[in-house]
């Protein structure tokens, strides 16, 4: 063959090297976080009984769907876990994210909106309690000390509230759902919602006003502050809700020398249905919920 | 009606032609040879043009066709690795055999117009089709070492896949199994499955494939529903004079990841694939058969997998020129199921939420065919199939799933009333049937009257009109739909080496018995059913020229122009605990267009040689503005070579822009897909050797989210042909 043919060969190779051999060599192991997870009330957590825990990150916050979540592995832990000895690594992308939390999930339940309630624990800034953002560049690739502090104290596991809601007002047929939750304080910011420790979305939409509906809510093992009833519109979004009952729990009461949170303690296996009141009553837990808030 | 149909059948197929039965007719010998070595040439193709009548050489390269009830006759001889060949006219006697001249054949690496059938449903020149349209033939597709066919098919200017979804011009996007806007016919038989309409590939056998077509852009005004944005047409071989062996067997490993931290085993992983046919002809009584089995670990956990698949083809020619074919094929699959990677640090871990899936599929197709020329003019073709396919989980199946089962049957005429009219009509008649756990027991009947005539206005232009009706029901419920096809083509040849093409028609797609049933949930998703699916429309069009440069070297170029309407898109709602619901429905008004460009050629003696392919286009969603998921912009291959015999070398390189829009994990890292792959080739005369370097650079890319692209493996493949 001639010089030229050899050209022609040469040319049509050296493009090929052009247009590829620029080193790429596609995706690549991601930046990441790292941090421990501090253990908090893992004995809450029936022996045989530790299920599955992940360290989530979300985007934006609220998440919008499941899968703007990254999620690690389930991270090995048991109930003899010392209380500083886990840690993760999330390999994520470059850019910022919202929320870094602790989910837990019982044994042989699928991950699902019951997982949601069990948020352990949400990385936060110092002394403040509201997610803290992560941002991961091209200078600050990898970042580590991202602790979380995961409470099993606010798993739902093995205590419940009973009562009544009874219903008043005309019934909104935008209505799409009823929520009832359990809260440590008064929600007041988005993440408080996220604190709940326990909640049932399965109530009925339109109860009879005459026929109180009676309710049985499994909850936490801890110390519950507020009870609520949430209105949910039809296509309103996830945190799109009116709360239309309520109802605060007594503090119990302060020990000399100890710290105890603010709420009615409610142990593992313990139900209540009732309440003594700061002037002494016996109060039931009926929520009278009122529609007429749903026509803000 | 019906009678009146059912008895015309019958006097066709059963009482041969009394044209063809006067014993007055011609009988012409003949021989066909290579140009330049002499050497008899066996399989050639010969048509008499103008007429329906033809026949093949022998292992000596004659051919001798009789009963031609013709004064005089032109013929046209094809065949893959040759130019066409037009001959002389010849002056026939009735009663008398008429030997002719010895055609001498030549040889060319470049099939510059080979000979479809896909276009109209009859062997046609490609120089006359006024579609878009891309041909495989066998030579190539074994070239590029493919493990199934689809691996082959990327090589096709337009075409590419996220995992095994075809898109024809960024038709299907990524369908999740369920609904592909590409029909895939066998000898002109749809093989779609009848649940799911989705395509089984591995029920495909590698070595009886004589070629592979592929139209671009909607034909449901002749093959109906799924057509909506192209068609595939495998080609089986028939079966050979001479006793034919063939042996193909391709082992190779995978070698390590790009990075360490992507390790996951210390096994070196491997597969191989082994396939072996074998035709022969006992008389007039021929026969294929074809065995393939494919074991792989996989380059990532829960990669396993085993394919088996066979299939066979039997031909009868009967005295009076008329022919029965009965084809069958069966796949048995069975897999575990990646289904996203646990994370970017582990992209071949498969994710732990998901590590238990398994995917089994059997699957049978079969087709029984007659064909017979009932004068010279006029011919008819008769053909019924069934297709059965079950597929689940394998360890649940029995109780969850039952096969899938699917009749079709179809009866065509083509006719020549006059010497510039070639006219095809015909009826198919199709019954979808699916049942399981997850979409209950569900049938769609469809029936379809079509009509085609393809006009030559005059010696340089020809025109094709065409219709279809589709009356489509589902469950012989109140839920009916209707759909007219109608279909516009002109060919136009200014000068001899350019062909100027336009096509415009319109297309459809019945939903899915899955699209329109499917209720199931799984770990975080949701399915919900849509009874009331109606089916997608389009509007395609498409102008192309193809340029012969010299007698080695063609281009083309084409723009194309897709408008979808009741696009079938999987609508995502997140519900109240975060999970994903998703139910199909008619949401999106869509277009796609673009512009394709494609050449091929050889040059110094067919020492050099390249092929090379560019697509770009331009996928939107109407109502948002925003692009349709799943759609690169861009779609590149480009393959130089270098022959000095008996060795060749080919480098071939494959891009895919970054897709822009994904349906899930939007925030993951994306990349374009940029990938090497290496080979060289040892051709003797019956054995070739190839040893290949798929994805040279072990470039790491994502076209489906979170499944890492297959990584770089070493092949060796030999290939023995008795």
């Amino acid at each position: 063959m001639k010089i030229y043919h050899w050209s022609f060969i040469i040319l049509i190779f050296m493009m090929g090297g052009i247009i590829t051999c620029d080193g790429d060599k596609g995706l690549s192991p991601t930046p990441w976080i790292e941090g421990k997870i501090y253990i908090e009330s893992i004995q809450r957590v029936e022996e045989g009984q530790t299920g599955d825990m992940v360290v989530v990150v979300a985007p934006d916050f609220p998440p919008q769907k499941w899968t703007d979540i990254i999620k690690t592995p389930p991270l090995r832990f048991n109930r003899n876990v010392n209380k500083d000895t886990i840690e993760y690594r999330v390999p994520l992308n470059y850019g910022e994210y919202s929320v870094v939390a602790v989910l837990w999930k019982p044994k042989g339940e699928e991950w699902s909106f019951e997982t949601i309630s069990n948020i352990l624990g949400v990385y936060t800034a110092p002394n403040l309690f509201k997610p803290k953002p992560v941002t991961i560049t091209e200078k600050d690739e990898f970042i580590s000390g991202v602790d979380i502090y995961a409470d099993f104290g606010f798993v739902r596991y093995g205590a419940f509230l009973e009562g009544t809601i009874t219903y008043t007002g005309d019934f909104n047929p935008e209505t799409d759902m009823m929520i009832l939750a359990s809260f440590p304080m008064k929600p007041e910011t988005v993440i408080d919602y996220l604190f709940a420790l326990g909640w049932d979305l399965t109530l009925p939409i339109q109860e009879s006003a005459y026929k109180p509906y009676r309710f049985t809510l499994n909850v936490a093992p801890a110390y519950h502050k507020y009870i609520a009833l949430f209105w949910r519109r039809k296509k309103g979004g996830p945190y799109d809700f009116k709360k239309i009952a309520d109802l605060m729990f007594p503090d119990d009461l302060p020990q000399i020398g100890a710290f105890v949170p603010e709420g009615t303690y409610l142990g593992k296996g313990e139900t209540m249905s009732s309440f003594v009141s700061d002037s002494g009553d016996t109060v039931k837990i009926d929520l009278v919920a009122d529609f007429s808030k749903t026509y803000d | 009606m019906k009678k009146i149909a059912v008895l015309f059948l019958i006097s066709i197929i059963l009482f041969p032609n009394l044209a063809l039965s006067q014993g007055l007719l011609s009988t012409i010998k003949g021989k066909i040879v290579d140009a330049k070595t002499k050497e008899p040439l066996p399989g050639a193709n010969i048509q008499i043009i103008g007429t329906y009548l033809g026949g093949s050489s022998n292992i000596n390269g004659e051919f001798l066709l009789k009963k031609i009830p013709l004064k005089t006759c032109t013929l046209r001889i094809s065949m893959i690795g040759y130019k066409n060949y037009v001959s002389e006219e010849y002056e026939l006697e009735l009663g008398e055999t008429v030997e002719i001249p010895v055609i001498e054949m030549e040889q060319t690496v470049i099939g510059m117009n080979p000979i479809v059938v896909t276009a109209s449903k009859q062997r046609q020149d490609l120089s006359v089709i006024p579609h878009s349209i891309s041909v495989l033939p066998e030579v190539e597709l074994i070239d590029r070492t493919p493990l199934r066919l689809d691996n082959a098919l990327e090589s096709v200017a337009g075409v590419h896949f996220i995992e095994n979804h075809i898109n024809i011009r960024g038709s299907s996007g990524y369908t999740r199994n369920v609904g592909s806007r590409v029909l895939l016919v066998i000898d002109e038989v749809p093989m779609m499955n009848s649940d799911n309409n989705e395509i089984n590939w591995n029920i495909l056998p590698i070595l009886d494939v004589e070629q592979i077509e592929v139209i671009k852009g909607a034909g449901s005004a002749l093959y109906g529903s799924n057509a909506l944005g192209g068609v595939v047409n495998v080609i089986t071989k028939s079966p050979s004079d001479v006793t034919r062996f063939k042996i193909r067997t391709v082992n190779g490993i995978y070698t390590t990841p790009v990075y360490d931290q992507w390790e996951w085993t210390d096994r070196t992983l491997n597969y191989t694939k082994n396939d072996i046919s074998f035709s022969k002809k006992f008389g007039e009584l021929g026969m294929n058969m074809a065995f393939g089995y494919h074991r792989s670990t996989g380059y990532r956990t829960d990669g396993e997998f085993l394919r088996l698949n066979a299939s066979s083809k039997f031909t009868y020619q009967f005295p009076d020129a008329s022919k029965l074919t009965f084809y069958g094929g069966f796949s048995h699959e069975n897999r575990d199921e990646f289904i996203e990677w646990q994370d970017q640090h582990n992209v071949l871990y498969s994710s732990p939420f998901y590590s238990d899936a398994q995917v089994r599929l059997d699957a049978i197709d079969t087709y029984l065919m007659y064909q017979k020329p009932i004068t010279a003019k006029a011919g008819i073709k008769i053909r019924a199939s069934y297709l059965s396919s079950l597929s689940g989980d394998q360890y649940e199946r029995t109780k969850d799933y039952f096969p899938a089962i699917g009749f079709g049957s179809e009866i065509k005429m083509d006719w020549l009333p006059h010497p510039a009219h070639n006219i095809t009509f015909g009826t198919e008649y199709k019954i979808d049937g699916g049942h399981t756990k997850f979409i209950g027991e569900h049938k769609g009947y469809s029936v379809a009257p079509y009509l085609q005539d393809q006009w030559q206005v005059f010696r340089q232009l020809t025109m094709t009109l065409g219709l279809r009706y589709d009356d489509y029901r589902v469950d012989n419920s109140d839920y009916q739909e209707s759909h007219l096809n109608p279909k516009l083509g002109i060919n136009y040849t200014p000068f001899a080496g350019t062909i100027l093409r336009f096509s415009g028609g319109s297309g459809f797609r019945a939903a899915s018995i899955f699209e329109r049933y499917l209720s199931f949930k799984y770990k975080l998703f949701t399915a919900m059913p849509n009874e009331d699916l109606k089916a997608e429309r389009s509007w395609s069009f498409d102008f192309g020229i193809r340029q012969q440069i010299t007698n080695n070297w063609w281009v083309d170029a084409a723009v194309f122009h897709n408008d979808y309407y009741n696009y079938i898109e999987p609508v995502e709602e997140i519900l109240d605990d975060f999970t994903l619901q998703v139910q199909f429905q008619n949401v999106v008004r869509a277009r796609i267009k673009g512009v394709e460009f494609s050449t091929k050629g050889s040059w110094l003696g067919d020492h050099l040689g390249l092929q090379a392919n560019f697509t770009y286009m331009d996928a939107r969603d109407l109502n948002t503005g925003t692009k349709l998921s799943y759609r690169p912009e861009m779609l590149a291959f480009f393959v130089p070579s270098i022959k000095i015999a008996p060795f060749e070398f080919q480098a071939e390189y494959r891009y895919a822009s970054r897709i822009d829009k994904v349906m899930l994990y939007s925030y993951d890292q994306r990349v374009p897909q940029k990938v090497w792959t290496f080979r060289a080739f040892l051709r003797l005369k019956n054995f070739t050797a190839i040893a290949a370097v798929n994805n040279a650079f072990n470039y790491s890319y994502t076209q489906l989210e979170r499944n890492l692209g297959e990584i770089r493996n070493v092949s060796i493949t030999f290939m023995y042909d008795l």
